[in-house]
């Protein structure tokens, strides 16, 4: 037995266990192949085109190589619309997310992705500030509003805090822009 | 026809075309494919991207693959190399928040959990998607399908050693932010 091994005796089953296969979901195959739409038969025929796959595939290699002029810019749901991104957040993960409807004009924005279970990222510009926003669900014993943790993260500011059974982290690149970044859910008149 | 991955005569109806033969071959892999590259990237919508990623290199490449190679290592090789590709995209594509996200997200975690002052038992999947890309990928190929060091030295292209001592290492991590995990009596296998 090779010498990691030796010595990992109850962390074997621990990872065995924890790395399990999963089952593939449906839509790889929606996304690999194009079966013909047939309403009437419970699972489509599948087909598909060799030419099809392949161009897929040199499509999906130009748009990763057009979307890298735009730092962040693989997203689940792209949108500058406000009430769009909301409502793909909650459609996605049952968050409702309080972004200021219709944005303030300062606030440009971007998108959203799911990153973990439960939580979601979205990325918006206020004032040519990057700002990034994580949510997630809290439990109900954390204090509304009252809690805010700021801190230093490399090079950006951040600052969490929990409202309606939610918890926000805000990131911005330079402290004094944290402000700005709350014109993403608030009026400038209550920030 | 019993399906399995080294099966010629799929494998070889797959190289002339036969779309019924690439659904099947797509059958008896999605999982292991999918999989992997879920437990690498630690996402399910980046899991999404790998997969689809090997499945197409798949096609347009296995009229490359040669009878006398085993099919089952080729395709490792293939999503083994379009887990680096997206950790190399990734890098690439997040040049002002680099690392930001995953900062903010730990940030996010201890914050708020601590507040809670609730025990958070820290996924298997969560700690294995945080290690370094290359320890992250023996480790998968190891525990998740069960591959012996040499067959891992072969897919990575490293050699039997290299494996071992990244195993070692990411070992070592494992150990450490997992050891509320442990049981007595856990049992190894050679």
């Amino acid at each position: 037995m090779p010498k990691s091994d030796r010595d990992n005796t109850w962390l074997q089953p621990v990872l065995r266990q924890g790395l399990k296969r999963v089952t593939a979901p449906g839509e790889l195959w929606n996304r690999i192949a194009m079966p013909p739409v047939d309403d009437r038969r419970a699972q489509p025929k599948r087909t598909f085109t060799w030419m099809l796959a392949c161009a897929s595939a040199a499509a999906a290699s130009v748009l990763a190589l057009a979307w890298g002029h735009y730092p962040g810019a693989r997203f689940d749901f792209r949108s500058n619309n406000a009430s769009e991104v909301r409502s793909w957040i909650h459609d996605r993960t049952g968050l409702d997310i309080p972004l200021a409807t219709p944005s303030h004009p300062k606030v440009e924005m971007i998108g959203a992705s799911v990153v973990q279970t439960g939580a979601v990222e979205i990325r918006y510009r206020a004032e040519n500030q990057e700002v990034l926003l994580v949510v997630s669900r809290a439990g109900a014993a954390l204090p509304e509003h009252e809690h805010l943790d700021m801190r230093e993260i490399r090079y950006a500011t951040s600052i969490s805090w929990a409202a309606g059974r939610q918890a926000y982290t805000v990131s911005v690149q330079r402290a004094g822009d944290l402000r700005l970044a709350c014109l993403g859910c608030h009026s400038e008149s209550t920030i | 026809m019993v399906l399995n991955e080294n099966d010629r005569e799929l494998i070889e109806a797959c190289q002339r075309g036969d779309p019924e033969a690439f659904a099947l071959l797509f059958d008896a892999n999605s999982d292991k494919i999918y999989s992997i590259a879920l437990r690498y990237a630690g996402d399910e919508a980046a899991a999404m991207d790998i997969a689809q990623d090997t499945f197409l290199k798949l096609l347009s490449h296995i009229g490359q693959f040669r009878s006398d190679a085993k099919f089952d290592t080729w395709l490792y090789r293939l999503v083994v190399n379009s887990c680096l590709d997206h950790q190399r995209r990734k890098r690439k594509l997040r040049p002002l928040l680099d690392g930001l996200l995953d900062a903010v997200c730990t940030v996010h975690e201890t914050v708020l959990h601590e507040l809670l002052r609730q025990e958070r038992k820290e996924a298997v999947h969560d700690v294995v998607a945080k290690l370094p890309p290359e320890q992250r990928i023996v480790v998968i190929l190891r525990y998740m399908e069960d591959l012996s060091y040499e067959h891992i030295a072969d897919i990575v292209g490293c050699s039997i050693g290299t494996v071992s001592s990244r195993l070692n290492r990411a070992h070592k991590v494992l150990e450490r932010r997992l050891s509320h995990l442990r049981r007595q009596g856990g049992t190894g296998r050679a």
